[in-house]
């Protein structure tokens, strides 16, 4: 397992410029040989098609182990984040400075729910 | 084990199970409190360096085209989890965790990382198994060791600190942004291997309730029988002729 997950090291970030500035601050930021990077900076003049893009980008990528997405962009994707089921690249919707952590939008709480509602 | 004593077991594993489980979902939520404390500093500190270095210096259009990540993680197998059933259920990524590392880059240092040689070469290279090795094979250890120092060193220097992309003399704001967002990103790995451990723990709970229920309908059917076989006996205490009697006539 190790051997096959030995490449997976990146953190992509999907975000706004603010949330995305201060994790690449954090050094997560990188630009491979291809010129591809690991971040989008998400702003009202991006189009939908374009995060929808790059989410899927990131997740067929072989590089990248975790995906950083501000909950309120996973939101105008939701039935993509909520159809993606693979163990890696693993999916962490993050807060970001206008929309702070919303406990309702989260899947392992509403899992929960579901397990206890049965 | 009679079958009491089996359904006793059984609910106390449930209980123990279910009660861990709700002692992680308070974890993961305490957790959420603090990424989200620590990003609120980041993100507050940030306005500030923004403020301080006017806000067209700080933007999107000032990172560096040929950015190289300092921090990464590796996914490395949870040697202490015990590989059960509900492993195999849900895949292999149960086993694992993800580890927030700083500095390392591609190369010899990620391979020997993985092999698990890092620590073994530390712990030979500057602890007490040295003392009964001669003085050349001592020498080269050191010449090694400060190789591989050096090594570690220029590869650190190559990457540049995401502070130098926005200026040479930037506000403290800025630095302590920097460090909210690094402590946020080692709680977010935090999460996300509690969020592992939660589905684990979830798939344990469904597993017991399932074995719990299986158990409960056995029993009663059993007891059912044995009740119904009880009755059979009695009637037949009453009415030995029962079948041979003419109802017709």
């Amino acid at each position: 397992m190790a051997i096959q997950q030995k490449d997976r090291n990146f953190l992509a970030v999907i975000g706004d410029e603010d949330s995305v500035t201060g994790l690449l601050l954090a050094g997560i930021g990188h630009v491979n040989s291809q010129q591809k990077k690991n971040f989008l900076v998400v702003d009202a003049k991006t189009p939908l098609s374009k995060i929808e893009e790059t989410f899927l980008e990131f997740t067929k990528r072989k590089d990248i182990a975790i995906i950083l997405i501000n909950q309120h962009l996973a939101d105008l994707i939701r039935p993509l984040v909520d159809d993606y089921d693979q163990a890696y690249p693993t999916v962490l919707e993050i807060p970001s400075k206008d929309h702070p952590y919303d406990p309702e939008k989260d899947s392992v709480l509403k899992r929960v729910q579901r397990i206890f509602g049965e | 084990m009679n079958s009491s004593e089996k359904l006793t077991e059984i609910c106390e594993q449930l209980d123990t199970v279910v009660l861990e489980y709700l002692d992680l979902i308070s974890s993961y939520k305490e957790q959420w409190k603090r990424i989200s404390k620590e990003l609120e500093n980041g993100f507050l500190s940030l306005a500030h360096a923004k403020y301080a270095m006017g806000p067209s210096l700080l933007t999107q259009h000032q990172y560096d085209g040929r950015m190289k990540a300092d921090t990464r993680v590796i996914i490395s197998e949870n040697q202490g989890a015990k590989a059960n059933s509900f492993d195999n259920e849900l895949g292999q990524s149960n086993n694992c965790q993800l580890i927030l590392i700083s500095g390392i880059l591609d190369g010899p240092e990620l391979d020997m990382l993985f092999a698990g040689d890092i620590a073994a070469d530390t712990l030979e290279a500057g602890g007490l198994r040295q003392r009964n090795i001669k003085v050349s094979e001592k020498e080269n250890n050191i010449n090694m060791s400060e190789n591989l120092e050096k090594h570690n060193y220029t590869k650190k220097r190559s990457i540049k600190n995401p502070l130098n992309w926005f200026g040479i003399l930037v506000p403290s704001s800025l630095r302590e942004s920097q460090n909210s967002f690094k402590q946020g990103l080692q709680e977010m790995i935090n999460i996300i291997n509690m969020r592992t451990k939660i589905h684990v723990k979830g798939q344990e709970y469904k597993k017991l309730k399932v074995e719990k229920e299986l158990f409960l309908s056995s029993y009663h059917n059993i007891n059912n029988d044995a009740i119904d076989a009880a009755a059979t006996s009695k009637q037949e205490q009453v009415y030995p002729d029962a079948s041979d009697l003419d109802l017709d006539g």
